[in-house]
């Protein structure tokens, strides 16, 4: 009988000096930090506490910084038939984004995505499902392809290119979103495509691009450079953490001012609140474009806008 | 004490909000119940689940009388070399998972971080009902004390390992610890 109760693990095992190593990026948001992957047979020896017997070549226990690998941080996969150890860690040779090895909590347990039939991923698709007969059936990749080309060929033939749609993971890697977008747009030639979050082929920060603004245009540096943030309706912490941790909270410590509006006080805010240099404005959902509105009559009324930068950026794309 | 008794939710209530949303891995009770177990309750008077205790060393780390009200008391488990700094904490009424005393409001937690080992030293918060360990230094991960360490808000791969506590007339006893610290690949070390 299994009880509900979380009862964590006290142990977990240290990849051995002959573990094969891989690299790979984190894949829940754009800052795509660097991870690395250790390898190894269950069954064959795990490595040592001392440097000489893992991979990560340093002495165990690990002090702050250093690598350690949370029981998250470990599964067991097939691989070439044979179950094997995984140990997925941020890497600490990262030099960009993540530097020394810094992760978020969603990146630093990707370990737990890997497949495993004896942990929560036992809910994962093998096959292509189709309702046969009101049951979903587990069908072969070639019959599912056939069904749905013939589908897509009906759908435009009957009611025109536009009724064939697609919704695409804009910021996934280049191949997937070149190829799926490619199909779409030249192949089936809808019109009907957009990235994930927006309803049609437009920014997902309304407004933003037309006032002269590129929103993925800065570097991860800039977040740091910059002399005052706005902060709306999210909190880098926890939503693109890297950036929070990497550029924006140093940049806090060093006096950068930040201006926060949110529902609610999240630890970001919190923080810069605690360092004495932040505005939170806390407002009711839903209430921010209004606020924003009469923040940027304040500035009008006042003409403390930079006229010329919006004559030449403002509508100009 | 109205707000402190909102935290007095059953086991079941506790189980759909942190366990089942957050997919935590399960635990087969029947194969826990081997000799070498405590019994962990979430709150007192609510279903029982046992944790294995198994080679943990029992040490006396504090006398119960001795506990100021939300000041924590440090020590060393589960022995005295690198990563073991705990500390245990009478919560000032606010009955938490595996507490003991009258009260259920006394705890022991692990001071490093499960993120990348930040020291939480001094970072023992109480704000109305809450009773939190955090934000960490380094990177401001917080944990809720009242529910074994679970992570409130922060990048920490595990809750912060408890030390579970045992109360033998006016002793405090550690006796096991949930969860890995830490640094460490297995909370015993030989040698
Ligand atoms: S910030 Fe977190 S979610 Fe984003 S890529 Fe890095 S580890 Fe992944
Ligand atoms: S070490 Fe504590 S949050 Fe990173």
């Amino acid at each position: 009988m299994a009880t509900k109760y979380y009862l964590p693990e006290d142990n977990s095992p240290l990849p051995p000096k002959s573990a094969e190593v891989l690299t790979t990026c984190c894949d829940y948001c754009i800052v795509a930090c660097g991870y690395k992957v250790y390898r190894w047979p269950v069954g064959t020896p795990d490595g040592g506490m001392k440097a000489a017997e893992n991979a990560f070549d340093i002495d165990f226990p690990s002090g702050p910084l250093q690598a350690w690998v949370a029981p998250t941080q470990h599964n067991v996969v097939m691989h070439k038939g044979r179950p094997h150890n995984v140990v997925v860690i941020p890497d600490k040779d990262s030099k960009v984004v993540n530097i020394n090895g810094d992760s978020s909590i969603r990146g630093g347990t990707i370990a737990q995505k890997c497949y495993n039939p004896d942990k929560p991923t036992n809910d994962r698709l093998m096959s292509p499902m189709i309702r046969i007969n009101g049951t979903l059936q587990p069908v072969s990749w070639d019959m599912a392809l056939d069904v749905a080309t013939d589908l897509m060929k009906y759908t435009v033939k009957q009611y025109g290119a536009n009724a064939y749609g697609m919704k695409i993971y804009s910021y996934q890697y280049v191949e997937n979103t070149y190829a799926g977008s490619k199909f779409a747009r030249r192949s089936m030639k809808t019109a009907n495509w957009t990235m994930h979050d927006t309803p049609a082929n437009v920014t997902s920060t309304p407004g933003f691009r037309d006032a002269g603004f590129d929103n993925f245009g800065p570097a991860c540096k800039d977040w740091g450079d910059a002399e005052v943030l706005m902060i709306c309706g999210t909190d880098p912490y926890e939503t693109k953490t890297m950036i929070f941790n990497q550029f924006i909270k140093p940049a806090i410590d060093g006096g950068q001012k930040t201006i926060w509006l949110n529902v609610r006080e999240t630890a970001g805010i919190a923080y810069a609140k605690n360092r004495g240099n932040a505005l939170f404005i806390q407002l009711d959902p839903g209430t921010d474009t209004p606020v924003l509105g009469a923040i940027a009559r304040v500035i009008m009324e006042n003409g403390w806008e930079d006229s010329e930068w919006i004559k030449q950026t403002v509508g100009q794309q | 004490m109205t707000d402190l008794k909102k935290k007095d939710e059953t086991a079941a209530e506790h189980g759909k909000c942190m366990l089942n949303r957050r997919q935590f891995l399960m635990y087969s009770g029947s194969a826990a119940a081997a000799a070498s177990t405590i019994s962990i309750s979430l709150f007192p008077g609510q279903a029982q689940a046992k944790a294995r205790v198994v080679g943990y060393p029992r040490k006396l780390v504090a006398k119960l009388s001795q506990l100021k009200e939300n000041k924590p008391l440090d020590f060393n488990y589960p022995d005295d070399g690198p990563n073991t700094s705990c500390f245990v904490v009478k919560m000032d009424g606010a009955k938490a998972g595996s507490g003991i005393g009258s009260q259920r409001d006394v705890v022991g937690f692990s001071y490093l971080c499960t993120h990348q080992g930040g020291y939480l030293t001094g970072k023992y918060q109480a704000v109305g009902e809450h009773r939190v360990l955090g934000q960490c230094p380094l990177h401001l991960s917080t944990y809720d004390l009242t529910r074994h360490g679970i992570i409130i808000s922060g990048q920490a791969y595990q809750s912060i390992p408890q030390v579970l506590l045992e109360l033998d007339g006016d002793d405090i006893y550690a006796v096991g610890m949930m969860g890995l610290i830490f640094g460490r690949n297995e909370n015993l070390m030989e040698g």
